[in-house]
């Protein structure tokens, strides 16, 4: 008796087997022929998302003037995946060490356009999810009564690398942002930030040069000058 | 020949100057009988073998020399000589001796000499000393016979010999090389040739200093072997000469050309073991070389040496030896040198130089089977182990350069050039030169130069098929003045692959440009135009495209592809990137004032591979339905319209109630924490578009921004990627252009002309 139900129980699991199969191919066999996918990263689809705009942020006084914060931070982990706007995001804690725009200190959480879902791969063209270890310059929106999380732009200046080493100490992450020339580049818009109107309108300009006091401006100023040096 | 012996008899066969036992009859009676018969025959013929003739007198009527008057004795200089014509002939078998260095035999103009050896009674003419010819003739003992040890056989103007299956050999006495030769008429040589010779199955061994001379006149030999003289084999400094299926060997070269040196045909013979080369063609010498089928297998110079001007026009024929140009080589005014498929040209000194004067003519016809190979001496890969060095290489500037002076003409079809570009004493660094010629290349290749694989001051060139490749030290192709015009190329792996400086015109079509370590192709200071279109321009290391120039370009570059289908670049188009004009670039750099626009297309998906599609498109009905809503719907609409309206178009865009059955969503967010206004998601069932109503987007755009941002996210809809600055598709729509650009229409095309591309 005891052999018969095992008998049984190994012929129904087979049947159970290939019936999934079946199901997962012609499933599988309809995504393709549905024609939706658009790569393949390592086994992993890709899909490639893609943005417009109506603002010139390769003008980087734009650029800074749309970032409430702008800091260089080093990615710890992800911490998380979440949906917005019908699109994937993923969510990275991140060590600040130096900044441009704003005062950030610690621990932050970036958010970044793109991420896993459903098994599939949504990235911007070109872009790569951020790499824990490394240490990146980000420009990035926030709004702390909309969300906590820093919002890394979409557009790929409002992203770049400073370091892939992962065993550097803060102080050199730091000697490492001053000497990249990205750096002093935003530096030096930030006075000539041009800010979103609509963002003037809404409230949600922050840490915009000119509301800074002219001792912290002086800062700005010296630190543009003594990276300038480098 | 039969040895006899108490045990048998054997059959001996020559070999060359070996005899080789052949059978063996091992009866023992029969071997008693026909020792006993040995015996008896034996001693006849020693009888005879003592009949010895001495001449000393000249020749002046008919003779023939037999082995019952053998051997005959030659004293002093003996002439056949008569005025009406006479013949001197000479039995199979016989051995004629030369007594002493004064010793030779010559045939004057109208006589002949006869000699008719056989293979296995060959005809011996030898030394007086030579013991192995006819016994000891000398009465000394036993002697054997040295170089020099007699003049030579001279066949003077107007007369004619001919040697058939015999043996010359310890013959020229010569006054340089030994003191005591007369110094009048000496030749060095065992025969010295001014009339006409034949030789079949003869050799020529041991000789003072040539195994032969030819002064004038012709040699036509067959099977005929010379060996072991102290200087060249065969030197030729007048008149013709046919050599087949012969060998020279031993010798210092083989063969020599000098002085007035005619027509010489060398057909399937081979040269071994001689310590300069095969050998030495003085082509300043109104000489022609045919050469086919010769083999040279050990020695060093497996290959002829050319060197001079040519005078008379001619064909270098392939399947030969290599030539080996260790000096100059020139093509002057008013002649052509043609050289055949097959043929190996080699350099053998940094100084090697081949050049066409203005008016010459260089018709190099290498096939794609059968190519024409200039390389470096060292260069194993293409005629073997030439410099007979052992396993060797070519090496960068291993030699100078073809140069093609001004108004020269050369032809280099399917011609493989490598390892030139020697840069000192004149050298131009570069594998060719033209300096005012005109250069015509087919389906040739210009590798491992010094410098350049092509340089070109003036003049023009004209490139159908070429490779230029691995000039890792400088540029493929480097121009400073003249018209340069490449089809279906590939230039690759230089350290620059195309530089266009100073002056001149390169013009490129349908050819491929890529992994060079520094540019694809660069243009810099002075008058200069390059046009590149239908090539792929990708993997260079600093730019596809360099133009140093600061205003609008002479440098058009339209319709090329430029590189993006791999992984990391995914989504990319395939256009240049450039920081301003073309951000989104997946393809190589390109500077400023470079006219990139249409490139090839910007698709978002690769059409050679059917796992991809275009999204949001019914692949059946060509057709994509869209649903949902938005509050931009004139400028969404109007959207539709441009991409429907599109001439090319072959899929249409309409609207579908039911969410349910669309192909495209599209929503509005209203969203103050993300930068884009539009965005394209694809890979949801269904697709989806996003238009961003916060203040400081849409919100606050124009009516043409907006018009933008729609038409372009309904561009991403049927499958185009990022384009160019002046599109719809660039994704920067601040100076909202509301019109499809040149390269939208290209693209739109590309991916929909002639239906759909993706239909498997």
């Amino acid at each position: 008796m005891h052999i018969l139900k095992k008998k049984i129980f190994m012929i129904v699991g087979f049947i159970v087997g290939v019936l999934t199969l079946g199901v997962f191919y012609t499933l599988n066999l309809n995504h393709n022929q549905s024609g939706v996918a658009t790569g393949v990263r390592g086994d992993t689809p890709v899909e490639v998302i893609a943005a417009s705009y109506v603002k010139n942020y390769n003008e980087d006084t734009i650029l800074v003037g749309e970032a409430q914060n702008i800091f260089v931070a080093k990615v710890i982990k992800k911490t998380g995946d979440l949906d917005r706007n019908k699109t994937p995001h993923s969510q990275f804690e991140a060590e600040v060490v130096y900044n441009i725009k704003g005062d950030l200190r610690g621990v932050v959480t970036v958010d970044q356009t793109g991420g896993l879902k459903n098994g599939t791969l949504y990235v911007f063209a070109g872009d790569e999810l951020l790499v824990p270890g490394s240490t990146y310059v980000f420009a990035t929106r926030h709004i702390e009564e909309l969300s906590p999380l820093y919002f890394i732009g979409s557009h790929p200046a409002f992203k770049g690398v400073i370091s892939e080493e992962s065993n550097l100490s803060n102080e050199q992450l730091v000697e490492l942002a001053k000497r990249n020339s990205r750096i002093l580049e935003l530096l030096v818009a930030y006075p000539n930030e041009v800010l979103g109107e609509g963002d003037v309108q809404q409230g949600y300009a922050r840490n915009s040069f000119q509301s800074l006091s002219d001792e912290q401006k002086q800062a700005v100023y010296d630190e543009i000058e003594a990276l300038s040096k480098n | 020949m039969v040895i006899y012996t108490p045990f048998g008899y054997y059959f001996l066969e020559k070999q060359g100057t070996m005899y080789t036992k052949q059978a063996k009859l091992s009866s023992q009676l029969l071997r008693a009988a026909v020792f006993l018969t040995a015996l008896l025959f034996s001693a006849i013929s020693f009888q005879f073998a003592d009949a010895t003739t001495t001449i000393s007198s000249n020749i002046v009527t008919n003779e023939t020399w037999t082995t019952a008057n053998h051997p005959y004795i030659i004293q002093g200089s003996i002439s056949i000589s008569s005025s009406t014509p006479i013949t001197v002939t000479v039995e199979p078998g016989v051995v004629v001796k030369f007594s002493s260095i004064s010793s030779s035999l010559s045939v004057s103009s109208g006589n002949t000499l006869d000699v008719q050896g056989t293979t296995g009674s060959p005809v011996y003419f030898t030394s007086y000393y030579d013991d192995s010819a006819g016994g000891d003739t000398d009465g000394g003992g036993a002697s054997s016979g040295s170089s020099g040890d007699w003049k030579h056989i001279q066949v003077n103007s107007g007369g004619t010999a001919s040697f058939t299956n015999a043996v010359i050999r310890y013959g020229g006495c010569y006054t340089g090389t030994f003191g005591s030769c007369p110094s009048s008429s000496s030749s060095g040589a065992n025969i010295r040739n001014n009339g006409t010779l034949n030789l079949y199955n003869a050799s020529s061994t041991d000789a003072g200093v040539y195994g032969m001379v030819q002064e004038a006149g012709t040699t036509t030999a067959e099977y005929f072997e010379i060996s072991d003289p102290s200087g060249y084999g065969f030197y030729i400094t007048g008149g013709d000469v046919s050599l087949a299926t012969s060998s020279i060997h031993d010798a210092s070269y083989g063969l020599y050309t000098n002085t007035a040196a005619g027509n010489i045909s060398i057909i399937d013979s081979t040269f071994y073991d001689n310590s300069s080369g095969a050998g030495f063609l003085n082509l300043g010498t109104g000489m022609t070389i045919t050469q086919t089928g010769n083999t040279s297998t050990s020695g060093v110079g497996r290959g002829f040496y050319a060197s001079g001007s040519i005078t008379t026009s001619q064909t270098w024929s392939g399947d030969g030896l290599p030539y080996i140009i260790s000096g100059n080589v020139t093509v002057p005014s008013g002649k052509k040198l043609t050289i055949d498929q097959g043929a190996i040209i080699k350099f053998s000194a940094n100084s090697a130089t081949f050049v066409v004067n203005g008016g010459g003519e260089l018709d190099v016809q290498g096939t794609a089977e059968s190519p024409v190979l200039f390389t470096s001496y060292k260069d194993d890969t293409a005629g073997g182990d030439t410099n007979g060095n052992g396993a060797s290489a070519g090496s960068s500037g291993d030699w100078k350069h073809v140069k093609l002076d001004s108004g020269a003409s050369t032809t280099l079809a399917y011609t493989g050039i490598n390892y030139g570009g020697y840069l000192s004493g004149g050298g131009s660094g570069a594998n060719i030169y033209n300096t005012g010629g005109t250069l015509n290349l087919e389906g040739s290749t210009s590798g491992n130069s010094y410098i350049y694989g092509i340089a070109q001051t003036s003049g023009t060139t004209t490139a159908t098929g070429i490779e230029i490749a691995n000039n890792t030290g400088g540029y493929g192709f480097y121009i400073t003045g003249g018209d340069v015009a490449i089809a279906s190329s590939t230039i690759h792996n230089n350290y620059t692959g195309l530089y266009l400086i100073t002056a001149g015109n390169l013009e490129i079509t349908a050819s491929n440009i890529y992994s060079n370590a520094h540019d694809g192709i660069r243009q810099s200071s002075g008058t200069v135009t390059t046009t590149v279109t239908d090539s792929a321009i990708y993997d260079n290391g600093d730019y596809g495209a360099y133009s140093s120039f600061f205003s609008p370009a002479t440098f058009i570059a339209e319709n090329n592809y430029w590189g993006a289908w791999i992984a990391a670049d995914l989504g990319k188009n395939t256009g240049p990137y450039h920081a301003t004009l073309n951000p989104n670039g997946g393809g190589d750099t390109i500077t400023s004032y470079i006219d990139f626009e249409p490139y090839t297309v910007a698709y978002l998906f690769d059409p050679a591979d059917s796992d991809y599609s275009p999204p949001a498109v019914n692949i059946d009905a060509l057709e994509m339905k869209w649903s949902s809503s938005t509050v931009y719907s004139t400028e969404w609409q109007n959207g539709i319209n441009v991409w429907n309206s599109s001439t090319t178009g072959a899929v249409s865009i309409s609207y579908i109630a039911s969410p349910a059955s669309a192909d495209l969503l599209v929503h509005d967010v209203d969203d103050p924490l993300v930068i884009w206004s539009g965005l394209w998601v694809p890979g949801e069932e269904p697709p989806h578009i996003l238009l961003n109503e916060d203040e400081n987007r849409l919100g606050s755009a124009s009516t043409e921004q907006i018009q933008c941002i729609t038409t372009h996210e309904l561009g991403h809809a049927v499958g185009l990627a990022h384009g160019v600055v002046d599109n719809i598709m660039y994704y920067d729509c601040t100076a909202g252009q509301v019109e499809p650009g040149t390269q939208d229409l290209h693209d739109h095309g590309y991916v929909w002309d002639n239906g759909y591309r993706w239909e498997n």
